[in-house]
C-alpha cells in the first residue's frame, strides 16, 4: 500500500546553462526549490526545503567581462577588415562580414544587458550546494527578492545583526571544541 | 552572502522512540517494545517517532515511503526522470537529415510516442505537446513512404 501525493505546481524563476549542454534552471514549489539539470534526455533534481536554506552565498566572476572583451575584439577585427576592402560600394566581402557582424554584435548587448556573471551556492545543512542556474548577479538579486518572504514564513525572521553574532559565537563555540582557528 | 536562520539548526538528530510502558498501550507495527506515537497516512499502520518519516505534509511509514519511491507515485521522492517526449521527438526529427533511414525510424518513433504518452513525464515540464509532434511527425513520414511504395508497386 502506498499513497499518491498530487503533482506539485512549479513556477520557474531562474534558468541557465552549466558548459554547454547541460541546462540547468530553478523552480519555485510550494515550500521547495527545485533545481533541474537536463541533458535534453534526462533531467535530474535536487530539492531545497525553504526550512532548511541556511544562506545564499554568490561571487562575481569574471566570465562576463571576457565574453564582452572577446566580442568587443571580434567587431573590432571585422570592423577594421570591412574598412580595408571598402570601395565605395557593398561587395561579397562586406555583405559576408555583415552576415557575421550582426548576429555577433547582438550577442554582445545581449551578454551586456544580462548584467555581471557570478557562482552561486545554497547553503543547506550538509554543505554548500552550486547552483548553476544562478549565473547572473541580477538573477540571484531577483531571487533573493523571491525568496525572502517564503524563507521568513518557515524559519521565521531575526536580524541580520542578531544572527551574524548567533552565527559566530556559535562558531567560535565549535572552533573552540574542535581546536580549529577563527575563520578570518 | 545573505544568511537566514536555517544556519543556525543543528543537522536534526534522529528520534530513538519511547519504549512501552503497560501492554494496554498502542505499540509500533515495526517495533513492538515502542510507544505508538502516530500512524502511517497510507497504511494507517501505527508507528513510534523512529519509524514516522514525515514528507510533503504526511506521515509515511519506511515500507510506504519505499514502495512510493519504487512507484514514483512519491514526487517528492524523484530525482531523475527520462524525457521520453524528447527522445520520441529526436526519432521523429532528426532523421529527416538522412531521410533514407526514416523508414525505420519513423516506425521507432511512432512506437515511442505511443508508449510514452502513459510513461511519468518531467516535474517541471507537464504537456505532451512533443509527443503529439513526434507522433504526427512520425504518421507524416509513413504516410509518405506507403504512398511511395504503393505508387512503386503500381507502376510495376
Amino acid at each position: 500500500m502506498t499513497t499518491k501525493t498530487s503533482a506539485i505546481k512549479y513556477k520557474k524563476i531562474a534558468s541557465g546553462t552549466e558548459g554547454m549542454m547541460v541546462r540547468c534552471s530553478l523552480w519555485l514549489g510550494d515550500d521547495h526549490l527545485l533545481a533541474v539539470r537536463s541533458s535534453g534526455y534526462i533531467e535530474n533534481y535536487a530539492r531545497f526545503y525553504m526550512k532548511d536554506i541556511g544562506g545564499l552565498v554568490w561571487l562575481r566572476t569574471s566570465n562576463w567581462l571576457i565574453t564582452n572583451v572577446i566580442f568587443v575584439l571580434l567587431i573590432l577585427l571585422l570592423i577594421m577588415i570591412g574598412a580595408s576592402t571598402y570601395d565605395g560600394t557593398m561587395n561579397a566581402v562586406d555583405i559576408f562580414l555583415t552576415i557575421i557582424g550582426i548576429p555577433l554584435l547582438i550577442a554582445f548587448f545581449w551578454n551586456l544587458f544580462k548584467g555581471p556573471t557570478c557562482s552561486c551556492q545554497i547553503i543547506t545543512p550538509l554543505g554548500p550546494v552550486n547552483i548553476p542556474a544562478a549565473n547572473r548577479v541580477n538573477t540571484v538579486k531577483s531571487l533573493l527578492k523571491k525568496l525572502r518572504p517564503l524563507i521568513q514564513q518557515h524559519q521565521g525572521s531575526m536580524p541580520r545583526s542578531e544572527l551574524l553574532n548567533r552565527y559566530d559565537a556559535l562558531y567560535n563555540n565549535n572552533a573552540s571544541l574542535t581546536g580549529e582557528n577563527r575563520m578570518p | 552572502v545573505e544568511l537566514f536562520p536555517a544556519i543556525l539548526k543543528p543537522i536534526g538528530q534522529g528520534r530513538l522512540g519511547e519504549n512501552l510502558a503497560s501492554d494496554s498501550e498502542s505499540s509500533c507495527y515495526y517495533h513492538p517494545n515502542k510507544r505508538a506515537a502516530t500512524f502511517c497516512s497510507a497504511c494507517g499502520r501505527f508507528l513510534c517517532s523512529l519509524c514516522e518519516i514525515q514528507l510533503g505534509g504526511k506521515c509515511l511509514c519506511p515500507t510506504c515511503l519505499e514502495n512510493g519511491r519504487q512507484s514514483e507515485s512519491l514526487q517528492e521522492l524523484v530525482t531523475q526522470r527520462t524525457l521520453h517526449d524528447s527522445v520520441a521527438l529526436s526519432f521523429a526529427a532528426l532523421p529527416l537529415l538522412v531521410w533514407p533511414i526514416t523508414m525505420i525510424t519513423a516506425p521507432v518513433a511512432l512506437y515511442l510516442s505511443i508508449t510514452g504518452w502513459k510513461k511519468p513525464r518531467s516535474l517541471v515540464r507537464r504537456n505532451r505537446i512533443r509527443l503529439l509532434f513526434a507522433m504526427l511527425i512520425a504518421l507524416a513520414q509513413i504516410a509518405t513512404w506507403v504512398a511511395v511504395v504503393v505508387a512503386i508497386v503500381a507502376e510495376k
